[in-house]
């Protein structure tokens, strides 16, 4: 196909991160918000320390450390693209873009594209070869190394060849490895071909660097591309991440570089660029192609033109030729005219030769200023990001693209004072510093150029265009949102305030505030359905202040005859709706009303705002004056006070007024009319008049012929009048009295003072010439009326004006008049307009010599039944003049518009009293296109199926260079290489320089695969989460998890089992080389304690995997037989073994300050236990040494052993022997135990046998316990069959603590279950015994309070010897609910305690038709420690896969354990039909429960293996309760909700008008409740039918009721008919109950009650 | 600025509640409140304010004070609730006029 050489390309998609930017959101509202992102460099980037000096004296380093960085911003999400995160390296750039790129063409709305589409498109992405953090490392590896070494060796001569070896290994040690992660570095085109590998892209994928120029290259090149059809799409764009040293360097050579630090285009003061970071892609097509397919178009690109400079000056200074070239290819080959761009996105990088070339190109390509007047706006998004070289064309491009998609001049920074030696004043060019709306009357299209020229003489220019039928994306919030609630009465509307506001409050994450408005608005009853209905409005800027004043309005409501509120902070409520009855008129403001900027933040977001303008501007462009109109109402930005009077002055110039205030009025007027804001009447004030006129339909200028006839004519005829001097002049005088009070003033002033408006009580406007005017004020003041003298100076709606209403007649004769469709009325007459066409002209013309009669007119329309006033225009004087006439009698009046207020902010207040005032409003066009979501406000209610969201992992992406830096420890390695050994220490602060013990091993232990110092771009932020990834592609129950394509989650866990061989093997190396060094001193370490990772004289630290395969130990010391916990007792002794292993010897006496923070619990991961002992300078008693010991569980986090507080820490008592043993305790204890020794372990306590010390029970008393207790054997404590000695018997330690839980279980009713967490001394007396040995043990046992328990225990010998004692031994105490006590006792008995009960209420009804359906209920209430329950229940109940997915629903602890309930309530029903059934008995970890695509749970596990047909469950939970059912097949559905007060309008909002009838015919009684039962009727159909949650009310429609037989009639529609044709059309039942507090709904999907599931 | 006299204070406040009619401000009323940004009076309510404070307290330089006021830089054409009190001690009649 012939390429179309100047086909336009749209701009479909886009997505950039820029400094301050994570988004185009964010950028774009940056850019409207005037955002400076430039800063210094973040931790991330570099360090100014190393690199910065404000002298420049060190000619290697930056005088200027500020830039535009991203920061915290650089972060990547491997699981979203399906890579695993440990190969998330290297450079950062290629991930961003990567992201970036997808982000794109998810804004296309291209997330999926087809094969054949994929297969021809491209991405071209601008980038430099700058150093970066790969080659990098290959320079430093390769040759800063060697070359070290060599200055090194020369300096120091006495170095060994060992210690430069151990230099040379530590400096390596300290760099990224030579990896597959610097490849990227090395290659640049990585960064596309990654792009296209993830997303499967075949067209051409390459890099192009043209210094600064290189995104607009890109683009060029992907437009060729596109026009040749060689691609259909194209990804086109630059990137720049990570800002290089050396560039800043060069760059500071050059003096390019600000040493302000600041960036200023096109300022005076300008003194050099910034540099810096982002990306930037956009989505290409050929437009006509992206017209066919519907793609929003943000704009169109028609040409790029491109130029060298050729034979310059010098290689790096600019050449305007060159640019000229670029400009002028650019404007010939798109036949587009210079003199139609509108906004110029400059290059400008504030150098002072760069921005006077480029402004000197301009001129010469866009001429000379014309008539003084410039076009055409110009600035940088430079002043905010800084130039980021090979990403800036881009950013430009993007900038523009959004300011022609959204007609919006963005601003541009720093320019106080434009420099004087640009000559921006003889260039069509103006500097816009503000953010103003793009109005624009001209026959073409808005128009950008964007400019892009490159270090090296490489120019670049694109010329973007505006898409008509672009609708907005990206727009900016609101600054405020609206939200309505109704009810019946205030009461009701403030229990409904109350209710969202605590819902809203309650709610985490805390919703989006314009989600809740729209949440709100879509419940917003339609006309016609409100009778009785009250309305609370609220103005809201955030969703805290939201839930501020719904409190203060439900204070208010609660007060008793609250008819009205009207609150400033924006909180409205009528009673009685003035609306409802009376008529809404809208007011036209006149001249006057008019000011500066007006309405200019609505234009964004309403056209129709923005259209109004544009329209006067058309007409008046079609006219022979010097002007562009609206540039008078939006004045450009000045740079002197005298620029912004003289802007300010002539918008009330006559003829400039009259018109602005037409036009403002008719922006007004079509913003209302887009939200179908009603109204009965129009009126206008002054020249108001033809506004309403117009807008009521009598004035029908209706297209740009009339309108532009009808401006022309009161342009011409004003300007006729004033140059024949006939426009009257007069001083102005509005005085605060009543009419007759005026007049007589007048009269007694005499001359020719006239009444020209009676605006209201308070205001009567006198007119005459300024002798009279005078006369007047002296009477004024002596009768002390207050007056103010307008700003005006003609003798306007006096018979003064008689010529010039004449010549105005001859205008009208000219334009179609008729009669007014809506009612209107004139302030000449105070009455109706007439019908007749001549006489509707002779009025438009004569109400310039006639008084303005508003009070009159407001009288008339009052008596005629108008009670609600908007003013429609800017300002909003009317309003007031409105308030005064009207004051003390029920009425509204209220504007649309104010200056004080944004225009949102105000146009919220106004809907707020309409709304209130039950006036028509459509809000959903408020909410159009600005992405707000309906969401579920009443909280709480998730169904199975789609509780968790996926997990995200944010890998951050360093942006800091690979630093050749020795840690103290390698200096100290190095520094002892040659005379001495080392002995490596891998933590903490303890100095292990080697001691000279004689074992010089000459090697260090293997380098671990992390490297000492953070890799260029490495993942080391990889959280712990990471390694938990391998599972997300499980489909699991009550989880839906995105199918995951392509290499994930395997090799995720591959790489991770790798790391982790690696892990062992260094530490098995470091553990021989640890255990020669101990050898000689302590023998042996305890085996239990693992691997020695770090020792020396002070500091022992190990490591070991706790594994239930191995540490058999953990067998018998399970919560409720299920979740195993390491008894705290362990812990001491392997503290106690760390304790003596440090000091290579003697014997341990004792204890002190034991504390167990938290559990050592043991589930699906293997955890591992870290043992830190660490010798304390100060002696312990009796010349103890004392070695504090603890115990950390290092889950996931081996990166940060010393993280966190231990769970066990305890201090040791060691010394060479035994002190003597003390007299024993007197414990009192005469009473005979209940406790055999059969029952001790069976009824009270969960110890397995290797734990049961305690042999019985020799008495008991009130505060006191005796037991015979016995050495256990520890032979089969592991596994391996290692035999473990202790030189401290956790046993017999454990036994003496059991002695407690004895004690209270005979003792106590409640807070039976007791958990030991402190001790304050053990002292011990004697060495361990050996196993068989008798001991007894005696207790005194006290309360402290409710929860707490404190005991002193002896242990003795069968002589009566103290053997040991502990003082101060505290349990906690605490209680299960009852239906849950069966947690504790144990689940390996053949039929462990159900957890569950049978709840046969809710399937009575399908048992009477013969079904045999299971169905359990559970409290799902644990109380206190319920974390912990939830794991021991979490482990008796689900598989290991169930729990990992109940570890990542990430929910409150409530919403868990009702999860948790909900699987265990369905186990048990299964178990009980299975065993009904099949005659099996099965476990519950026997069967899982997993989700099918829809949601819907499936049975599955060894449980039902073989079966036939696999039984089906259904579940649900709700406010603490969990309910299941179990059936042998069939369609099964439950739903479960408490009777409670539902928000106002949640019947409307769930249920279709014909619903709504089938539940009115019910009696009033009954009709909430059954509006409960219908809904989770509907949700339990739905979950029977299998489609999850219903997507739309429709396809389930409630078609009867029937309370007598409790059951309520569906059918199928929409989406579900079609997926279920067997059932569609046919009436579906559902079984409703009501228990107690509760609605249960259970279905088997039957035709009409009928039997049929035999399918 | 002086502290303001209590009465005149309590007396503008209550003449301020009677020309507000229904409109609220549920904000604390000091000094500093404006009349236009913070309580969402309009212009004309001041004049409707000045004709009260007349009515009670005799002829007062009304006038030209607006007028002054009107000079002032858009964003500064509001009055406080203290500068209007101020203006009022500071301009009081000899002779208060009581009633009418």
């Amino acid at each position: 196909m012939t390429p179309v050489r100047d086909e336009p390309v749209a701009i479909v998609g886009m997505a950039c991160m820029y400094p301050g930017a994570p988004d185009v959101d964010a950028y774009w509202r940056n850019i409207l918000n005037k955002v400076d992102a430039v800063s210094d460099p973040p931790e991330s980037a570099w360090d100014p320390a190393a690199y910065h000096d404000p002298t420049f004296a060190d000619e290697d380093k930056t005088y200027c450390k500020h830039g535009g960085y991203l920061g915290d911003l650089a972060t990547f999400d491997p699981l979203e693209h399906n890579i695993p995160p440990v190969s998330v390296g290297g450079e950062p750039d290629q991930w961003l873009a990567l992201k970036l790129a997808k982000d794109a063409l998810v804004d296309a709305g291209m997330a999926d594209l087809p094969p054949e589409i994929r297969e021809r498109t491209g991405v071209i992405l601008g980038k430099g070869t700058y150093l970066n953090g790969g080659n990098a490392i290959a320079i430093q590896r390769g040759l800063v190394i060697q070359q070290t070494l060599d200055v090194v060796a020369r300096l120091h001569p006495d170095y060994s060849d060992e210690q430069l070896e151990q230099l040379r290994t530590e400096m390596k040690a300290a760099l990224p490895p030579m990896g597959p992660e610097i490849v990227p570095g090395l290659i640049p085109n990585i960064i596309v071909g990654r792009i296209a590998n993830r997303l499967d892209l075949m067209g051409p994928s390459y890099t192009v660097d043209a210094a600064c120029a290189s995104s607009l290259l890109a683009v060029q090149q992907s437009m060729r591309h596109l026009r040749d059809r060689e691609c259909d799409v194209v990804l086109a764009g630059g990137s720049q991440v990570w800002i290089p040293i050396p560039v800043l360097n060069v760059f500071c050579q050059l003096g390019a570089l600000s040493r302000k630090g600041q960036i200023r285009p096109f300022d005076a003061d300008a003194d050099g660029t910034l540099l810096g970071e982002g990306i930037g892609l956009v989505v290409l097509k050929r437009l006509e192609d992206a017209e066919r397919d519907g793609n929003r178009i943000y704009a169109t690109i028609r040409g790029v033109g491109v130029s060298s400079d050729g034979r310059g000056t010098t290689v790096m200074a600019p050449r305007v030729e060159g640019e000229i070239t670029a400009l002028r290819r650019a404007y010939e080959a798109t036949g587009v005219d210079p003199e139609t761009i509108g906004l110029i996105e400059a290059h400008a990088t504030a150098t002072d030769v760069g921005d006077a070339t480029e402004m000197a190109a301009l001129a010469s390509v866009f001429g000379e200023r014309v008539d003084d007047r410039p076009s055409c706006a110009i600035g940088t998004v430079k002043s905010m990001i800084s130039h980021t070289i090979p990403a800036s064309g881009v950013a430009g491009l993007i900038k523009c693209a959004l300011a022609l998609h959204h007609r919006m001049l963005p601003p541009t920074l720093n320019v106080d004072r434009p420099n004087p030696k640009l000559g921006i004043e003889r260039t069509p060019f103006y500097l816009n510093t503000e953010t103003r709306p793009w109005i624009h009357g001209g026959a073409e299209p808005r128009r950008a150029g964007i400019n892009s020229f490159g270090f090296g003489g490489i120019n670049a220019h694109a010329i973007l265009e505006e898409h008509p039928t672009s609708s907005p994306a990206h727009l900016p919030p609101f600054d405020s949102e609206l939200c309505v609630l109704e009810g019946g009465s205030a009461e009701a509307l403030a229990d409904a305030a109350e209710a969202l506001a605590q819902r809203l409050a309650a709610r985490d994450p805390e919703p989006a505030l314009i989600d809740v408005a729209r949440t709100l608005a879509a419940r917003v009853s339609a006309p016609g359905e409100r009778d009785g209905v009250m309305r609370l409005a609220v103005v809201a800027e955030t969703l805290p202040d939201l839930i501020v004043k719904l409190g203060k309005a439900a204070e208010r409501l609660r007060k008793p005859n609250t008819k009205r509120i009207k609150g400033v902070a924006g909180i409205y409520f009528a009673s009685e709706p003035l609306g409802r009855e009376g008529k809404v008129v809208l007011l036209f403001p006149g001249e006057g009303a008019q000011y500066p900027n007006m309405l200019a933040d609505l234009c964004p977001y309403f056209p129709e705002v923005r259209a109004a303008f544009d329209g006067f501007d058309r007409v008046y462009g079609d006219q022979p004056r010097p002007t562009v109109f609206s540039d008078w109402i939006f004045p450009r930005p000045s740079f002197s006070e005298d620029e912004r009077r003289a802007a300010e002055a002539r918008l009330m110039d006559m003829d400039v007024a009259v018109a602005a205030v037409l036009a403002g009025n008719q922006a007004v007027h079509g913003l209302l009319r887009r939200l179908g804001v009603r109204y009965d009447a129009c009126v206008g004030h002054s020249s108001g008049e033809y506004s309403a006129a117009h807008a009521a339909g009598a004035l029908r200028v209706n297209d740009d012929v009339q309108r532009g006839r009808f401006s022309d004519g009161l342009y011409r005829t004003y300007k006729e009048a004033a140059d024949r001097d006939r426009l009257p002049r007069a001083t102005l005088l509005a005085i605060a009295a009543e009419r007759d009070q005026v007049e007589a003033v007048a009269a007694e002033a005499g001359g020719d003072l006239m009444v020209g408006m009676d605006n209201c009580p308070h205001q009567v406007v006198l007119m005459g010439d300024p002798e009279a005017a005078e006369r007047a004020r002296a009477i004024l003041d002596r009768d002390g009326l207050i007056y103010e003298q307008l700003p005006y100076d003609r003798a306007v709606h006096t018979p003064r004006f008689a010529a010039f209403s004449e010549a105005l007649r001859d205008v009208f004769t000219g334009l179609e008049v008729g009669p007014a469709e809506t009612p209107l009325y004139t302030c000449t007459t105070g009455d109706r307009y007439p019908e007749d066409a001549d006489a509707i002209r002779d009025l438009l013309a004569e109400h310039w010599t006639q008084p303005v009669e508003f009070r009159t007119t407001i009288e008339r329309l009052y008596d005629e039944g108008a009670r609600v006033f908007v003013e429609c225009g800017p300002r909003g004087n009317l309003t007031a003049f409105v308030d005064d006439i009207l004051r003390g009698r029920p009425s509204v009046a209220v504007p649309a518009n104010v200056q004080r207020r944004t225009g949102i902010t105000q146009l919220h207040h106004l809907l707020a009293q309409l709304l209130v005032h039950d006036v028509e409003v459509d809000l959903d066009a408020l909410h159009a296109e600005r992405g707000g979501t309906v969401i579920d406000l009443d909280g709480g209610r998730d169904g199975d199926g789609n509780e968790a969201a996926p997990r995200r992992l944010h890998v951050e992406l360093s942006q800091r260079w690979p630093m050749l830096r020795l840690s103290p420890e390698a200096v100290q390695r190095v520094r002892g290489a040659s005379p001495g050994p080392s002995r490596p220490v891998t933590n903490g602060s303890a100095n292990g320089v080697g001691n000279g013990n004689g074992i010089n091993n000459g090697h260090r232990p293997p380098e671990p695969e992390r490297p000492a110092a953070p890799a260029p771009a490495a993942a080391v932020a990889v959280a712990p989460t990471a390694t938990a990834a391998a599972p997300l592609r499980e489909l699991l129950a009550g989880e839906v998890v995105e199918a995951a394509a392509g290499p994930s989650a395997d090799e995720v866990e591959l790489a991770m089992q790798a790391h982790l061989a690696t892990m062992e093997r260094f530490l098995a190396a470091q553990t021989e080389v640890m255990q020669a060094y101990l050898a000689p001193a302590a023998g042996q370490l305890h085996a239990m304690l693992g691997s020695v990772v770090a020792a020396n004289d002070m500091e022992l630290v190990t490591l070991r995997r706790l594994d239930p395969a191995e540490d058999r130990y953990l067998d018998d010391h399970r919560l409720g037989d299920a979740l195993a916990v390491m008894p705290l007792t362990m812990s001491l002794s392997l503290g106690a073994e760390a304790a003596v292993a440090l000091l290579g010897g003697g014997v341990v006496t004792g204890l002190r300050d034991v504390r167990a923070h938290r559990w050592i619990a043991v589930e699906d991961e293997v955890p591992t236990l870290q043992v830190r002992a660490h010798r304390l300078e100060d002696e312990g008693p009796d010349g103890a040494t004392q070695v504090r010991v603890e115990l950390r569980l290092l889950t996931g986090r081996e990166d940060e052993p010393d993280a966190g507080s231990p769970e066990v820490e305890a201090t040791v008592l060691v010394a060479d022997s035994y002190p003597p043993a003390p007299a024993p305790l007197p414990v009192d204890a005469p009473d005979a135990s209940t406790l055999t020794p059969d029952s001790l372990y069976r009824d009270v306590m969960f110890h397995g046998p290797r734990w049961q010390g305690v042999a019985g029970i020799d008495g008991t008393g009130p505060a006191g316990i005796r037991a015979a207790l016995g050495v256990l054997p520890v032979h089969d404590f592991l596994a391996s069959g290692e035999l473990p000695s202790f030189v401290l018997d956790p046993i017999v330690l454990d036994a003496a603590g059991q002695l407690v839980g004895f004690w209270t279980a005979e003792h106590l009713d409640r807070g039976r279950i007791v958990f030991p967490f402190r001790l304050e001394a053990l002292d011990v007396y004697g060495p361990p015994l050996a196993p068989g040995t008798p001991l007894s043990g005696a207790a005194v046992i006290g309360l402290r309070g409710d929860q707490l328990m404190s005991s002193d225990i002896d242990v003795l010998d069968d002589h009566g010897h103290v053997w040991m004692r502990l003082t101060g031994w505290e349990d906690k105490r605490f209680d299960l609910p009852d239906a849950l006590e069966a947690l504790v006792k144990s689940s390996r008995t053949p039929h462990p305690a159900p957890l569950s009960t049978p709840w046969p209420g809710p399937v009575a009804a399908l048992a009477a038709t013969g079904r045999e359906v299971e169905c359990r209920r559970i409290l799902a209430d644990l109380g206190a420690d319920a974390a912990l329950w939830r794991r021991v229940w979490a482990q008796r109940v689900l598989t290991p896969r169930e729990r990992e997915v109940l570890e990542r629903f990430r929910a409150p602890e409530g919403r868990r354990i009702e999860w948790l309930a909900a699987r265990t309530a369905a186990k048990e029903a299964l178990q009980l039909l299975l065993r009904r059934e099949h005659g099996r008995d099965v476990a519950l970890t026997d069967l899982e429960l997993l989700a099918d695509e829809q949601g819907r749970p499936v049975v599955a596990g060894a449980g039902v293996a073989g079966l036939p047909t696999l039984p089906v469950v259904s579940m649900a939970h709700a406010g603490g309760l969990a309910v299941a059912l179990a059936a042998p097949g069939g369609d099964l559905g439950v739903d479960l909700e408490p009777v409670r007060r539902r928000a106002e309008g949640f019947a409307d909002a769930a249920f279709q008008a014909s619903e709504l009838t089938v539940i009115g015919q019910l009696p009033q009684e009954l009709r909430d409740e059954w509006t409960l039962r219908c809904f989770c009727a509907k949700e339990a159909l739905a979950k029977a039918l299998g489609t999850g949650l219903l997507r739309s009310p429709r396809d389930l429609a409630i078609t009867a009721l029937d309370p007598a037989q409790d059951t309520v009639t569906l059918e199928l529609g929409g989406d579900l008919a079609a997926l279920r044709p067997d059932l569609a059309g046919a009436p579906l039942l559902v079984h409703t109950v009501r228990d107690d507090d509760l609605v249960v709904t259970t279905t088997v999907a039957e035709k009409g009650g009928h039997r049929d599931d035999q399918r | 600025m002086t502290n303001g006299d209590p009465q005149i204070q309590a007396d503008v406040l209550e003449m301020v509640h009677e020309l507000a009619e229904d409109w609220e401000y549920d904000g604390e009323i000091t000094a500093e409140t404006r009349f236009l940004q913070d309580m969402g009076l309009e212009s004309l309510d001041l004049v409707v304010l000045g004709t009260m404070i007349q009515h009670r307290y005799g002829k007062l330089p009304f006038s030209e004070w607006l007028a002054e006021i009107g000079e002032r830089p858009v964003e500064e054409r509001d009055v406080s609730i203290g500068e209007l009190v101020d203006f009022v001690a500071s301009h009081l009649p000899s002779v208060a006029v009581e009633g009418s």
